[in-house]
């Protein structure tokens, strides 16, 4: 009731001398209500299943593919600069490697979020996101 | 093949036979069981969802109730992954989950075939997908897309060990997406083929025996229910995941 005498009482504020005022308080409160929106509907992470099965098959495949990956990548290099087997080698650890890497991003809430990004923007992400799980 | 035999190879089921053959300039353009089971499921799909809309009633029946819940399962996966920016590629996604869900649920009705037991196909769904997202990307934002691979706040000398790391990591994505569906559905499959297999040749032994081939079945009950939840998770994995990687390309962080 006191919302719906609040809003009449702007209503009858915009015919008089502080009409301008008022509108102007309401287009700031909507613009704030579409920022919030906005904020809201910004994507959170993905809510992947979290059994321990499917965490150990993601880690397998994560550590696999990353070696399957990085040796095919030398694979080629080599056959491209004839230097066989430099990068097969090379490649064959930065791809164990690069699985690791992403084994720890399954660990640390990362997802499967490819590149770096600010740590503290996504260790607050991160927070929020587990807030939002319990 | 013949049952007197015994058991069949669990593995028989995942063979391509081709059933209409078709070469063009030299490439076998077969039309293959694996062919037909996914024509099989867009029609089967898109049967389902036009027909349980045709009514388009206020208050849904079941079959409109189901797939609208298939609807809104996937508009609110894109919205809460991707967000706005995400609402065109909706149709795309949820092409994707339907055709890989009817998939694999058709794969499980006896005597059919599982399409997404290939690594073929699964892959070159995932590089469709990890080719698409990349060039969405770089239509986006243009050189500023590569920023993606350059650790931020890294000692110089390790960048460029870091950049190779990071790429390595970004080809990984097609890979361990096709591995992942590709693996657990042949693995399911087989394990389903083995024990119904074991239940035929034990209750070959007649006698006695019959009594012990309840064993495997009853088994095979069970499992065919994980079987059927294993083709529903894969399917939102598979479709989680390209969501997660359209929110990375349209959101570099």
């Amino acid at each position: 009731m006191k919302v719906l005498e609040n809003g009449i009482s702007q209503m009858n504020d915009i015919n008089d001398h502080k009409g301008a005022k008022r509108l102007a308080d309401i287009e700031r409160r909507l613009d704030k209500l579409q920022a919030d929106r906005e904020l809201k509907d910004r994507p959170s992470q993905a809510a992947l299943p979290e059994g321990m099965a499917a965490i150990m098959g993601r880690v397998a495949t994560e550590l696999v593919a990353g070696v399957i990956v990085g040796t095919f990548i030398g694979w080629m290099l080599d056959r491209w600069l004839d230097t066989s087997p430099l990068f097969l080698l090379v490649m064959f650890f930065l791809g164990a490697i690069a699985g690791m890497l992403n084994v720890w991003r399954v660990f640390t809430g990362r997802g499967l979020a490819a590149g770096y990004f600010d740590e503290r923007k996504s260790a607050s992400e991160v927070k929020s996101k587990g807030d939002d799980r319990t | 093949m013949s049952g007197s035999q015994g058991m069949h190879s669990p593995v028989a089921q995942f063979e391509i036979k081709p059933l209409i053959e078709l070469s063009f300039g030299g490439y076998d353009l077969s039309f293959t069981n694996s062919s037909l089971f996914m024509m099989l499921a867009i029609g089967v799909s898109a049967a389902f969802l036009i027909s349980a809309m045709r009514g388009g009633a206020l208050v849904p029946g079941r079959m409109q109730g189901l797939a609208e819940m298939m609807y809104e399962f996937v508009a609110e996966m894109v919205r809460s992954n991707v967000g706005h920016e995400g609402r065109p590629y909706f149709p795309f996604i949820f092409t994707l989950f339907v055709f890989l869900l009817f998939g694999n649920m058709l794969g499980l009705i006896p005597y059919s075939y599982t399409f997404t037991s290939q690594i073929v196909v699964t892959f070159a769904m995932a590089a469709f997908v990890f080719v698409g997202v990349t060039l969405i990307a770089l239509f986006k934002h243009g050189l500023h897309f590569f920023s993606f691979f350059v650790p931020a706040g890294a000692p110089k000398v390790l960048i460029p060990f870091l950049i190779v790391i990071e790429v390595i990591s970004y080809f990984v994505r097609p890979v361990s997406l096709s591995v992942r569906l590709f693996a657990n559905m042949l693995a399911g499959h087989t394990m389903l083929k083995v024990f119904a297999g074991l239940a035929v040749m034990i209750s070959g032994a007649g006698g006695l025996a019959m009594a012990g081939s309840l064993l495997p079945f009853v088994a095979l009950i069970g499992l065919t229910g994980l079987e059927v939840l294993v083709a529903a998770l894969q399917a939102y994995v598979f479709t989680i995941l390209t969501c997660m990687y359209l929110n990375d390309a349209l959101h570099l962080h």
